[in-house]
């Protein structure tokens, strides 16, 4: 049997294993360990330490140190899994989503033009506020809004501007 | 209200270490972010596929675990975790963690309105650090973005 066959005959396999396990698991609700104690305060503390002094470390000696960018790595994970578990793991998914669009805008824009557009954030969470959540819009309001809706036109039409 | 100032400078700066990331470990090595990713991706692609294409060497065997867990085999990805890359990461998580504590010792609707300095922190470092030179319409646009959420930030 050839080499790459048999992989994919076991990953099938394996794959219909968990699957059943995981329908079990569902329909009864078993759990094998508690995980939310796994996310622990005292974890947070923990990786909130080592993310800083490994975070330090690499401004010393130790800047090329795998082991210390690993476990930089780490403990940022653990501080996301910590949010997304103790606090909100739709807002987490939302939030990292725009810290990476944010990051890719840094790609292909200035720094000075990408970080300003990122202050419609509090006119939209005036808009979602007001039309879905039923929350007073007062005319300071609708003034700030309208400031960052020209801000990020001229924004725009700027950058177009120096591009021609 | 030190405390929000420096909070906000730290939310401001944090764009400009990654920029900078961007400027010294993709563009200058990669180009784009996508050669970067490809290049990358290639490397451990041909460690973990080895067994794949090569019959001899088994996914559980020494030789392969060996190699799969040599962390220099990594080094371009190490690589691209720099000192601008943590320190971006460090300012801006600092900056709002000090953020969301000093919510707590003053008035809210100050306190807001000054997170817009976070954007005249960006454009003084990006003009300094990064030399980015900006239109007459682009700095109106971030003023009329300032004014705009100092107005509107104290009551979201």
């Amino acid at each position: 049997m050839h080499h790459k066959y048999k992989l994919g005959i076991i990953l099938a396999i394996s794959a219909g294993i968990i699957y059943g396990i995981a329908s079990i698991v569902f329909k009864y609700d078993i759990n094998l360990a508690d995980y939310e104690s796994l996310i622990s305060n005292t974890g947070l503390w923990i990786s909130a330490i080592i993310f800083i002094i490994s975070g330090m470390a690499i401004f010393t000696r130790l800047e090329s140190s795998y082991v210390i960018k690993i476990l930089f790595i780490v403990s940022l994970i653990y501080l996301g899994l910590f949010m997304m578990v103790k606090v909100s793991f739709f807002a987490m998914i939302l939030l990292i989503g725009a810290f990476l669009l944010a990051f890719l805008a840094l790609f292909y824009i200035d720094a000075s033009i990408a970080w300003p557009l990122t202050g419609c954030k509090y006119a939209v969470c005036s808009l979602i506020a007001y039309f879905f959540l039923n929350e007073v819009l007062t005319t300071v309001g609708i003034l700030g809004i309208t400031f960052i809706m020209i801000g990020t036109i001229l924004l725009a039409i700027g950058g177009e501007m120096t591009k021609e | 209200m030190l405390v929000v100032v420096i909070s906000a400078i730290l939310m401001g700066i944090f764009p400009i270490f990654f920029k900078r990331w961007n400027e010294v470990n993709v563009e200058e090595k990669y180009g784009t972010l996508k050669n970067c990713t490809k290049i990358i991706y290639k490397e451990i692609a041909v460690i973990w596929s080895k067994p794949l294409h090569n019959a001899e060497i088994k996914y559980l065997s020494k030789d392969f675990l060996s190699e799969a867990f040599n962390l220099k085999n990594y080094s371009r990805l190490f690589d691209l975790i720099d000192r601008y890359l943590i320190a971006g990461i460090l300012t801006g998580f600092l900056g709002y963690i000090i953020w969301i504590f000093s919510l707590r010792f003053g008035e809210v609707s100050i306190l807001f309105s000054i997170t817009s300095l976070q954007f005249i922190a960006t454009w003084i470092t990006g003009y300094l650090y990064l030399k980015e030179r900006l239109t007459p319409l682009q700095v109106m646009g971030i003023v009329s973005i300032i004014l705009g959420v100092a107005l509107i930030a104290p009551q979201v």
